[in-house]
């Protein structure tokens, strides 16, 4: 079976790379196709095809079906959104992915899909992935059909993200964050919770893992509002931002770690949560999109209120006091992945996916 | 009442494509045309040859672009460096202009810190507005909602996401009350999903930028300006307020700009919650804010005051 993924960048998000791959693997055909600036170099990332696409108005319709793909697939709303011309004038199987943030809540959210476009794709899909209930029950108010709908959630690889006993006593209080510099993952807040903690004598640090936002998400960077919030808290010394960092070196700052804190605004399921899990960490987290659907609240971690940096220290405090809290939460989350969110379950679902929606349309 | 003093300079005002003057350039504008100067607003680089003494970048966003082009017209450049900038635009944005302009002594301070060019800013501070100062403020009827307003660019700095959820509070609280944010900035996406996710779509208007005459009308409206960022205060936005009779709420503790002000921390909208709660509650409050906020306007410098200063400045810098 051919698989036509269109629209990503490239190379890819790591948790798209690990997905593809993992289908690779599995003897399906998978082709990634984006449009690259002319002669930019393409990056080698074994296992994964990259087709060159070209752009919208420059052929990409006849080019695509040139590919002979069993199934397109979108993983992004917002590039199916502005493809609605190609999706309509091919006749075969679509399926499009709804994560994250894409849905434009707050109405005049600019660089999202407009809703009629919106509409429009899920009107022409032939199956809709979302990666959580609460994203379904979202897109269902964007016209989504509920029952093209199948939730598919995030999957890690278990063996790249395992625990590892390198932390002791005297390590301090390691907290880490992972994500875009990007308003949405709520970093003043998440700064507002460690300085909470500073200020009552815990010797927390954040590190921060997260590049820059890239060009085509059309957003400032929210790097200079974290290093003046930081210095302006008083924190300046504990914060660390380390730029983009490849999935290995995630693992590695994970497990070095003691808590994962996610003060994201708005989410999908984020896989930086289940990353940690694997890895055996307690995860302190807003309650946003489908976060809840991993972490349940106490046992995993806390789960928190969005723009509550009191409830987010109240939480980090207790894991911090409770050493075998920490360990408890941390044994539970690894044991959830396990059971619930590997990448091999994620590639079954996929597979099960694609296969239906060829056969049936 | 032209200026006699020869030849006088030629000054150019950068602005936004498609967008109002901000009101500073537009009180400028005024002035130099009431004082027989050649001024005119900006929209792209005039061609190279047109006579242009300065030009005025009334935006630090706006000076990487502006100060080469002024080096390449032979034109002096001064940047204004408002508050919501100082610290979010990275001081290599204004290297090579000539002067720098701040309203406050404290955004002065925070350009210092910032900045390790040779630039001492030049602190020229806001006039407070004749119409609005003419004007006997309005009472707010009688069981009317607390009519909140904020005024500035849609910028992180401005603290908008904490106000934000300071007025969901406030409305959780069952307090009556409308709020009003006047601008537009890189920020706009965060701030309507705050509204959004704080449950405020009905309550909380984003009016968008605005000449200065809608200006006032906002400030004719507010019972109440919330000004609240987490760097230096919108000096201008304060003294607007304060001429316009609107109560203010701030978080700088600044002498002069917390007069006829209530002082907030930065990032805690329990506590902005709770002053304003106390300012619906508390007509006397807010009429003796009002009141000391109105001295202070009449004690500011006036529009001509203001615009003597900068010709001054405009003049050295055409003949250095």
């Amino acid at each position: 079976m051919r698989v036509v993924e269109v629209g990503l960048s490239w190379p890819p998000e790591a948790f798209l790379v690990s997905k593809l791959r993992a289908l690779t693997e599995r003897g399906m055909d998978v082709r990634v196709g984006s449009v690259m600036p002319p002669g930019s170099p393409a990056p080698r990332l074994p296992g994964l095809t990259l087709e060159r696409l070209p752009s919208l108005g420059g052929g990409l319709e006849r080019h695509l079906l040139g590919l002979r793909p069993d199934v397109l697939h979108f993983e992004w709303l917002t590039v199916a959104s502005t493809c609605l011309s190609v999706l309509r004038a091919w006749a075969g199987p679509v399926v499009v992915s709804c994560r994250g943030s894409e849905l434009p809540a707050g109405a005049t959210a600019s660089g999202r899909p407009p809703a009629a476009a919106i509409a429009g794709v899920f009107d022409r899909a032939d199956a809709v992935h979302v990666i959580a209930e609460t994203k379904r029950d979202e897109a269902v108010e964007f016209g989504l059909d509920p029952s093209k709908a199948t939730v598919i959630r995030g999957g890690v690889d278990p063996e790249e993200f395992r625990p590892l006993p390198v932390r002791t006593e005297d390590d301090g209080f390691a907290v880490v964050s992972v994500g875009w510099l990007r308003w949405l993952k709520g970093y003043e807040y998440a700064l507002l919770a460690v300085a909470e903690l500073a200020a009552e004598g815990v010797p927390v640090t954040l590190d921060i893992l997260g590049g820059d936002p890239p060009a085509e998400m059309g957003e400032e960077s929210e790097r200079v509002r974290i290093l003046h919030t930081a210095r302006d808290l008083g924190i300046e010394d504990r914060v660390r931002i380390h730029g983009h960092v490849p999935s290995e070196r995630v693992a590695a700052m994970l497990q070095r770690s003691d808590v994962l804190l996610h003060a994201s605004l708005s989410e999908g399921l984020p896989t930086v949560v289940l990353e940690a899990m694997a890895c055996g960490l307690p995860v302190v987290a807003t309650d946003v999109g489908g976060t809840r659907e991993a972490v349940r609240d106490g046992v995993e971690g806390f789960i928190t209120p969005p723009r509550d940096p009191r409830a987010a220290a109240e939480a980090l405090r207790k894991l911090w006091r409770d050493r075998s809290l920490r360990e408890r939460m941390g044994r539970a989350g690894r044991e959830r992945v396990e059971a619930e969110f590997t990448l091999e379950q994620l590639t079954d679902q996929w597979v099960e996916l694609y296969e239906r929606v060829a056969r049936d349309g | 009442m032209a200026d006699g003093n020869g030849t006088l300079p030629t000054v150019g005002f950068v602005r936004e494509r498609g967008e109002p003057d901000s009101p500073l350039v537009a009180a400028l504008l005024e002035d130099l045309a009431r004082h027989g100067w050649r001024a005119r607003a900006l929209e792209q680089a005039p061609m190279v040859g047109r006579r242009l003494d300065v030009l005025h970048v009334p935006s630090a966003g706006l000076a990487r672009e502006w100060v080469g082009v002024a080096r390449r017209l032979g034109a002096r450049t001064v940047v204004s460096v408002r508050g919501d900038e100082a610290g979010a635009v990275e001081p290599s944005a204004w290297t090579g202009a000539d002067a720098l302009h701040v309203d406050s002594e404290r955004l002065a301070a925070l350009v210092r810190n910032g900045s390790r060019g040779p630039h001492t800013p030049v602190v020229i501070e806001p006039a407070a507005d004749a119409a609005l100062l003419g004007e006997e403020p309005l009472a707010p009827p009688a069981g009317a909602p607390l009519r909140i307003l904020s005024v500035g660019a849609l910028s992180w700095t401005q603290g908008y996401e904490f106000a934000l959820a300071a007025v969901a509070m406030l409305a959780e609280r069952g307090v009556p009350c409308e709020y009003r944010i006047v601008g537009a900035g890189p920020h706009q996406d965060a701030v309507a999903f705050a509204r959004h996710q704080l449950g405020l779509d009905g309550r909380v208007e984003l009016a968008g930028r605005a000449h200065r005459e809608e200006l006032r009308s906002h400030l004719r409206w507010a019972s109440v300006l919330v000004d609240v960022p987490v760097l230096a205060p919108s000096s201008q936005a304060l003294l607007d307020a304060q001429a316009a009779g609107v109560a203010v709420v701030t978080t700088q503790p600044l002498d002069r700009d917390a007069v006829g002000a209530l002082l907030v921390p930065a990032r805690d909208p329990e506590a902005l919650c709770e002053t304003l709660a106390r300012l619906a509650a508390d007509a006397d409050l807010r009429t003796g804010l009002v009141r000391a906020g109105r001295a202070r306007a009449l004690a500011a410098p006036t529009p001509e005051a203001q615009g003597a200063r900068w010709r001054e400045l405009y003049r050295k810098l055409a003949a250095a």
